[in-house]
């Protein structure tokens, strides 16, 4: 049993401290709602007390310029936002990531075989079917939330965080897939390795993805 | 502004040897006078205490308070005092502290010497020249 | 301009922070203690925000390469510029050559060197924070080493009293004093932190149980724990039924809890957004106090409201305008 909201509840509203709040509305995880998401971002982006508005899969999170003294009409303005809210329809661009599966570039495809019960080649074909949308960008410098993973392999996070996992990385972290740009920790299992920039801070914007470009991955090898 | 302040600004109007202070700031306006003539005594620039107390001859180079301020023998991040009787001291060394408000100001050695006895006393409000604690000129040992 | 002499670990360049940047994935970095950082700006006559270095082991060693004022707050580290005592929360005037030692601390986690001018490294994304992961900001985006030489920035014009500073310096009174939490004992030991939390928003999915030992009971800062987070060790915290987050976006001071049931807060590097359920979150004006809190001590979280924890800020913010004031009086009176 998750903790998602059912389709029939209000968003939830929850604080971050005084640095910030997460809005969280109801449903699937899913490119429509995402859309609704990033429309509500580019609102909310422009009012007095918000510094920033950082979609997250699914949802919203608002860091305050300063904390507002009235939450209540915060919340009421983000509620009557998102009542109105419109798909925002990013196209962007489709780029084409190479992975080298399994083996030492994937050292946690393994626990993603015992949770499926699916063989790594099935995993792999599964995994590179889909053409994945950028949901949203987090985690690291560059790295992009990806919607679109067939729930098939879906295999829970890891109880205890790996500390260095290295950038190019291609993960798996419930239900959601995504590739590390950089070299860090991580809580999802990695099933394989890319070799691709995603950041330069000398660049405006210092991403090479944004949200609405679409990711394919392409099985170069399967080591077993 | 608050009381602290104005007893600080008090304090250093004092210390510096000027005779009058005027502070201007959005809304408010402070002004201090020295009454009577008291003598001018200028701060030392480099903040060493080179005075001793008027002297009959003899008497054991001191410390001085370079402000008003409540003395503290220790910093309040620390269980030991910054000197203790028999600690060799060296010429502008940190010996204790005057607090005024947020503000620790050094209490320090005028000369090399080591600490004979500890005057002021820990905690206490103590006004600008106070002796703070004497020295034996030279090094011990 | 200084030389780092010491082989640091983990030391690195930071000023309060990167902002603006969560949805490119880049994280705010910035010093754990932010108000330790702006008091020696403050000290030196410096933009609250100019780059300092962020010391967390010791010893440490740097020697001036020019006669530059320094400041040194935070933990206190029994500093000494060569060989003579330098108080905690101190700035001074140093000469060429001197060399300031830092040792192991008393009390305290982390230090922070100013130097007047600010530390000069490039801007980059609005800020002169160490972005470890991605490799940029700071010095040369890593933590610095043996033989780093530093500079510092010129100022257009600097006001007259910051070049008047008196050879023996002075100092202020830290916050933990200024602005003390916790029983008596807590604050005279320095063993036990206490730091206010508002719930998150999966607070109310844990067993009442563990609610009650989140708020009343020790937790231990492991030794595991640094820049990225503090991973805390206690009563592990049940959830009512199992938790599966989406990736969302996540500050400094976010009480996340994994399957363990131990805690982690994540801190100035961790990761921008995560998918672990949230407890609580540590209130923006007590992150100070985390940072100044020692490995192997323990934590205690204190209940607090919104506006209690918005006036908090306003409490962090008159101490700093405070120090302000009063040290540009001070210097003015020493002239």
């Amino acid at each position: 049993m998750t903790n998602t909201i059912q389709s029939d509840q209000a968003p939830r509203i929850s604080l971050l401290g005084t640095t910030g709040l997460l809005f969280e509305p109801p449903g699937a995880m899913d490119l429509h709602t995402q859309r609704r998401i990033w429309w509500l971002a580019r609102q909310v982006e422009a009012w007095p007390c918000i510094k920033e508005a950082v979609p997250g899969m699914s949802n919203l999170m608002l860091v305050f310029s300063a904390p507002p003294r009235k939450l209540d009409s915060l919340e009421a303005d983000l509620l009557a936002a998102w009542s109105r809210a419109e798909e925002l329809h990013l196209e962007g661009r489709t780029v084409e990531l190479p992975v080298i599966y399994g083996g030492e570039y994937g050292p946690h495809i393994a626990d993603v075989v015992a949770h499926t019960g699916l063989t790594i080649e099935e995993i792999v074909r599964i995994h590179t079917e889909p053409l994945y949308t950028v949901f949203a960008l987090g985690s690291h410098p560059g790295y992009c939330y990806l919607g679109g993973m067939d729930p098939r392999i879906a295999t829970p996070r890891r109880k205890v965080p790996v500390r260095g996992l290295p950038g190019g990385a291609v993960s798996i972290g419930g239900s959601q897939t995504g590739v590390s740009a950089s070299a860090g920790p991580s809580g999802w299992n990695t099933i394989g390795h890319t070799a691709m920039s995603f950041f330069d801070p000398q660049r405006t914007p210092p991403t090479l993805l944004a949200p609405g470009d679409m990711i394919r991955f392409r099985s170069e090898r399967i080591i077993k | 502004m608050e009381l602290n302040e104005i007893q600080q600004l008090v304090a250093w109007l004092e210390a510096s040897g000027m005779r009058s202070l005027e502070l201007n700031r959005p809304g408010e306006c402070l002004r201090l006078k020295v009454p009577g003539s008291n003598p001018a005594r200028v701060a030392d620039p480099d903040g060493v205490s080179g005075r001793s107390t008027p002297a009959a001859a003899g008497a054991k180079p001191v410390a001085l308070a370079e402000a008003a301020g409540i003395f503290l023998a220790a910093h309040p991040m620390r269980n030991a005092p910054f000197v203790k009787i028999g600690d060799t001291v060296r010429k502008n060394d940190v010996v204790g502290l005057l607090k005024t408000g947020l503000i620790y100001a050094p209490v320090t050695a005028p000369i090399e010497g080591v600490v004979s006895k500890i005057v002021a006393t820990n905690g206490a409000m103590i006004g600008f020249g106070s002796p703070v604690l004497e020295l034996d000129p030279g090094s011990a040992g | 301009m200084i030389e780092i002499l010491s082989a640091t670990a983990l030391s690195s360049v930071q000023d309060l922070g990167r902002d603006g940047y969560l949805r490119y994935g880049v994280g705010t970095s910035g010093a754990m203690d932010r108000v330790a950082l702006a008091a020696g700006n403050i000290l030196l006559d410096n933009p609250e925000n100019s780059a300092a270095i962020e010391i967390p082991f010791f010893p440490f060693e740097v020697r001036f390469l020019e006669d530059i004022v320094f400041a040194l707050t935070g933990a206190d580290a029994a500093a000494e510029l060569d060989g003579r005592p330098v108080p905690p929360w101190w700035t001074l005037p140093a000469r060429k050559d001197q060399v300031l030692r830092l040792n192991p601390t008393e009390r305290g986690a982390r230090c922070y060197l100013g130097l007047a001018g600010g530390i000069d490294v490039p801007v980059v994304l609005g800020s002169r924070s160490t972005q470890l992961r991605g490799e940029f900001g700071g010095y040369c985006g890593r933590n610095l080493r043996q033989g780093d030489v530093l500079r510092t920035v010129q100022p257009a014009e600097r006001s007259e009293g910051s070049e008047r500073l008196p050879a023996a310096g002075f100092g202020v009174e830290p916050p933990e004093f200024a602005l003390p939490q916790g029983d008596p004992e807590s604050i005279a030991q320095g063993t036990r932190t206490f730091v206010r939390v508002l719930p998150a928003a999966e607070y109310d999915c844990y067993e009442e149980a563990s609610l009650e030992s989140f708020w009343s009971k020790d937790w231990k800062i492991t030794m595991q724990s640094d820049r990225y987070g503090y991973r805390l060790e206690g009563e592990a915290l049940v959830p009512k039924h199992t938790l599966e987050q989406r990736s969302h976006g996540i500050v400094p001071g976010v009480i996340q809890v994994p399957p363990s049931g131990q805690p982690i807060i994540q801190l100035r590097d961790a990761q921008p957004s995560g998918g672990y359920p949230k407890i609580g979150t540590v209130i923006e004006a007590d992150l100070w106090r985390l940072g100044q809190a020692e490995l192997c001590t323990q934590l205690r979280f204190v209940q607090t409201t919104y506006d209690e924890a918005v006036s908090a800020l306003d409490t962090v913010r008159d101490y700093l305008n405070k120090v302000r004031r009063l040290a540009g009086l001070y210097r003015l009176s020493r002239r």
